[in-house]
Formats: C-alpha cells, structure tokens, sequence
C-alpha cells in the first residue's frame, strides 16, 4: 500500500459513511464501489485485466446461494438452512429452457458437489453457462459453511474496452474497519496484476451507490 | 519426465530475432503458430501492428510480411493438414485465410460474421483435417457466440451461443481431432463439446469452471487428448480429466507455491502437462523484464526446471514448444522471438548455404525493413 496514505483512506472513508448514513439515508442499504482508472495501458495490446478477488468481509450480505448436492451436502445444508437442491429435483426440471432460466433467476450464485457437477450439463443444459450462474464445485472435505461465506466475499472485475473498472467491495452498514480491509485487499491484489503497477493506475476513487465520490489517489 | 528434466538444466538462448527496431513504442507479438512439418518449418507470428510476420525456424529469418488486418490480430494458427494455409482471425471482426504459396500476400479468402453479429473475434482454431474451423466471440449485447465455418465454402455452418455468457477467450480443437473441441471463456467456464451432435444442448459435454477469467485452455496428457488444462487472467492453473471433469490438479498463488519471482504466467506446456499419476503441470513464468522460469508443480512436489535470462526485455505474451526438436520459443512485447534449446550445434541444414552451424549461445538479430512504428489511436 505504498501509494495511499493510509489516514486520507480512513477519513475518505468516514466521508462516505457520514453521507450514506447520517446525511441522506436511503431506503436500502447502499453499496460501496471502488473506482480504478488505468493509464499508459492499451486494451488492443496489453493482456487481459480481469479475475476474481476474494474478499475479507462480505460486500453483499443478501447474495441468494443454493446447493446442489449429493446426500452428504444436501443434510450439511438442511442444518444449515441453506436452501438446497439434490439430483431427483433437478431431474424434474426435464431440461425445460423455462425452469432452468427461473432456478438461475431465483438464485445469485450456485454450489454444487463433484458428483452432481459433471451431470449438469446433461440433466440441465446449457442454461446455467448461460446465466452465468454455474456452480462451483465442493468437495467433501470443505465445510459448507466456509465455502458459502466464500462465495459470497468473491468478486470478479473485468476490463473492457474502456480504462475504467468498477468492483463492489462493501456496503453502508459495515464499519471502518471492515471497509479499510476490503479495500485495501482489493487495490494490493489488482495492482499487483497490473505489468506497471502503480504507474498503470491513473485515479482511484470509492463511492456509495446514491451518494458523492472520494478520491484516495 | 526425468530426461526433459536434464535436458532443461542445459537450455539457454540459442537464437533471437527482432520483428522492429523502435525502442520507445515496440510492436508486440501477440501470439505464434507453428508448422509442423520437420524441414526448416516457419513460424508465423502475428504482431500488434495488424500484420503477420513469416520466419524461417531455423535462425528466425523474415521470410515475408502478410497484411490486410485492419485491427488487433487475436490468433494465428496454421492449417494442420495443409500447412500452407494460415488463418488469422482479428478484431476488425473477419477471419482471414493466407496461402503461403501464392505469390502476392493478399488473402486468398475472408470469413466474416452472418449479418446479425456484431462482436470482434477473439480466438480461432481449425480442425484437424482442416475442414471444419470455428471462432469464439466477444460479448455484445449478453451474446457471445462460436461460429462454425466449412473451410472450403466461405459460408457460416451454425453457431453455439448458449454455453458462455462472457467473451469466448479461447478454443481448441482436440489435436488430431474433428470432433471434440473446449473453448474457454471470461465467465470462468471451460466446455467441452463434441460435434458430431447436432444441437447444441448435446454437443455440450463437460463444463468445467476455473471460477474466474480464462486466458488460455489446452490438451494435454500422454497423448494430449486425456486432459484439458486452463490458465486464468488472475494465473491459476487447473487441470480437469476431459471424460469425466474431475479436477486433478490445481495450482493457486503461483508465486508463493513455486517460490519465483515471477510476475504472471505466459502459458503451460501441453506436451509435458499430466503426463504422470500426479498430473504434473509444467509451465512458464515471467517478469515484465523479460525473465523466464520453466516449473514444474503437482500436490507434493514443485521445482524450478530452468531459468531461462537474457533473452527477452518485456513481458512475453506467447510460447511454443516443439517436442520434434525439443526447444522452446518464446515472443513478448519487446519485438523479439526468442528460440531457446539445449542442443548445442545438432542442427545443420544442408541445403541452407554457407552458415555454419551455432555453437552454444550465438545471437542473431535479423532487421526488419523500416516499419511506421504502431501508432496510438487518439482517445
């Protein structure tokens, strides 16, 4: 974190939270984005900028995750009260288009078990790639638990054609502390990928979804 | 295993050439391909500049330039029954296919996008009698498809646009086959199809998912047709058993599992990948100064296999690996093809003149004609 001093992060921070939650509070809870704008990097040449990053503290505490899961997985997950899918049920569906689409509505992300996963694309089709819903696997060995805490603290960013990304780290309700995490975890890991690092990074700002924008760099 | 081992104790740079000598603003290589035939077989390198360099393997001579791209070239690959032919497919969203034999270097042939398709081609492969050729798209408006083409008539056969919701990154044919086929995409999936199907829904065999960005997807295994690996944009490794999508081998946070420096990873050797019981993955490494490391990993072992210095100045964007001749050739985004073996001097061609033959490490810097440098289009 060479580059950000670390007390202009926190207050930038405190700004954000002072508007969200006691200047205009919203009726939802607000999300915090961070913003990256790239310099002396070009989209036709250089690689790809994109992957996933797995956060401390979760940015989106209403993610919906489901279970597809073999018996093993399917009792972890009654325990947990997860809501949970075995293969009989998924059978049901019958391949129909209509009811894969609305199951990969109804649901932000999905797990499933080993087992399970290779007869996905036969017992479901395509509708979940298409959805970009497919599950990731888990195995016996993880806990469940850890893996859905998991799932939902991962976020992706992509680089399009544009020098400008945008990932969600967090939300209103979370505190300083959490924040700080979170967003300095973020900007270690994609500078780090980044073939210039800090000199590929022209700005960075952080944001409420209603509310006005912070730079810390 | 153990004697690829040795044998890369002994690598170093055995030859290197310059695509264009401008400093401050050098054209990338973006990616190679390779004639697979065993007497003096060309490379063709497609540079940033939208065009595609032939050259000669043996001492990286500039054999000709193609031209006629008029945007980033994402993919070359020579035909693999007619190697004469290359298909070159590029963001100015057409497919074009080269006859090296013809005499001016004007395409002989253009594939373009069925009129309801917009996006720009980001990978191409070409079946294994040359007959079928497919292309994977970028994402336009929450579509992104794979288009099929017949080689000979210049018609679309069909698409798949059901399998990925991201850009198609990459796709590649089963080497030697017409039939089965993975592509890779940004949404983190890996599928597999087999063509021989006829809708999509069942051409759709496994579905694999690398949970993040991918870059690049291959076989490999014994006889490179048992295993499919993939590389991801953040550089982590998976290898998955094709038949039955288990995964068998996965390699996370590079840097700290190898113990390099390495700031990404270019690309695993398919020949060498998954070749024992513990599906060992062998792969290349870099740093943006141009260090390469060559390592080896699997769940209770990894080494470092060579280090490869002093040939490239940048970041190298793509790799090839000839098993017929055992070396290693390397571009980036410094203008240099890189050609790195072991054998000291057991290449000499006959019919190749008066050169004599290289002995240890002897580099050739071979000028291109005067090139525009790439110009940046003002945003």
């Amino acid at each position: 974190m060479s580059k950000i001093n670390r007390d202009s992060l926190r207050e930038s921070i405190d700004n954000v939270l002072k508007y969200a939650n006691e200047i205009k509070v919203r009726k939802f809870t607000e999300s915090i984005e961070l913003q990256i704008a790239l310099k002396n990097y070009d989209p036709q040449k250089d690689k790809r900028f994109a992957g996933t990053i797995k956060l401390r503290n979760i940015p989106k505490p209403k993610m919906k995750v489901c279970v597809l899961g073999d018996q093993v997985h399917c009792d972890q997950a009654k325990a947990n009260d997860m809501p949970h899918m075995d293969i009989e049920a998924l059978k049901k569906l019958n391949k129909d288009k209509k009811l894969v689409k609305k199951l990969a509505k109804k649901y932000d992300a999905f797990l499933a078990s080993e087992s399970l996963i290779r007869q996905i694309p036969r017992v479901l089709g395509p509708g979940l790639n298409k959805a970009g819903k497919f599950p990731a696997p888990i195995t016996h060995n993880d806990s469940l638990n850890a893996k859905v805490e998991e799932t939902k603290a991962t976020i992706k960013f992509q680089m399009k054609k544009v020098l400008c990304l945008a990932v969600c780290i967090g939300h209103v309700k979370m505190n300083n502390e959490e924040l700080y995490q979170n967003i300095t975890l973020a900007i270690n890991f994609l500078v780090s990928l980044l073939k210039k690092n800090w000199q590929n990074v022209r700005s960075l700002y952080i944001k409420s979804t209603m509310g006005p924008v912070e730079k810390i760099y | 295993m153990e004697s690829l081992i040795s044998l890369f104790e002994h690598f170093k740079l055995k030859d290197k050439s310059a695509i264009q000598l401008n400093k401050e603003d050098p054209d990338y290589i973006l990616d190679f391909s390779y004639q697979e035939r065993s007497e003096d077989p060309l490379i063709a390198a497609a540079c940033s500049n939208f065009s595609i360099k032939l050259m000669s393997r043996l001492r990286l001579a500039t054999v000709c330039t193609l031209l006629g791209h008029k945007d980033t070239i994402t993919k070359v690959q020579f035909g693999k029954t007619d190697d004469n032919l290359i298909f070159s497919c590029s963001r100015d969203k057409t497919i074009r296919c080269w006859d090296i034999r013809a005499p001016s270097d004007k395409e002989t042939q253009i594939f373009s996008n069925s009129p309801g398709i917009k996006s720009d081609f980001l990978c191409l492969d070409i079946s294994q009698t040359d007959r079928l050729l497919c292309a994977g798209t970028e994402l336009d408006n929450n579509d992104s498809f794979l288009l099929f083409w017949d080689r000979r008539c210049s018609g679309l056969l069909g698409c798949y646009r059901e399998c990925h919701q991201g850009d198609v990154t990459q796709v590649s044919f089963q080497p030697g086959s017409d039939q089965y086929m993975a592509s890779g995409s940004a949404d983190g999936l890996v599928c597999t199809f087999d063509l021989n199907e006829a809708c999509e829904d069942d051409a759709l065999q496994l579905t694999c998912n690398a949970m993040s960005d991918v870059s690049r997807v291959g076989w490999c295994g014994p006889n490179r047709k048992e295993y499919i690996y993939c590389v991801t944009s953040d550089y982590n490794v998976q290898v998955w058993d094709s038949e039955e999508g288990e995964s068998c081998n996965t390699l996370t946070d590079f840097s700290i599992e190898l113990d390099i420096s390495s700031d990404y990873i270019v690309d695993c050797i398919p020949d060498m990948t998954a070749l024992d019981d513990q599906h060992t993955i062998v792969l290349i490494a870099g740093d943006h100064s141009g260090n390469l490391q060559l390592a080896s990993f699997n769940e209770t072992s990894s080494k470092i296999l060579a280090s490869l210095n002093g040939g490239h100045t940048a970041t190298v964007r793509c790799s090839h690996w000839d098993p017929k001749t055992q070396t290693l050739l390397t571009g980036g985004e410094d203008s240099l093809v890189c050609l790195w073996s072991a054998a000291a001097s057991t290449e000499t061609f006959q019919d190749k003149g008066s050169k004599s033959s290289l002995i240890g490490k002897i580099k050739e810097k071979s000028k291109a004609e005067d090139r525009k440098p790439y110009s940046k289009k003002p945003k």
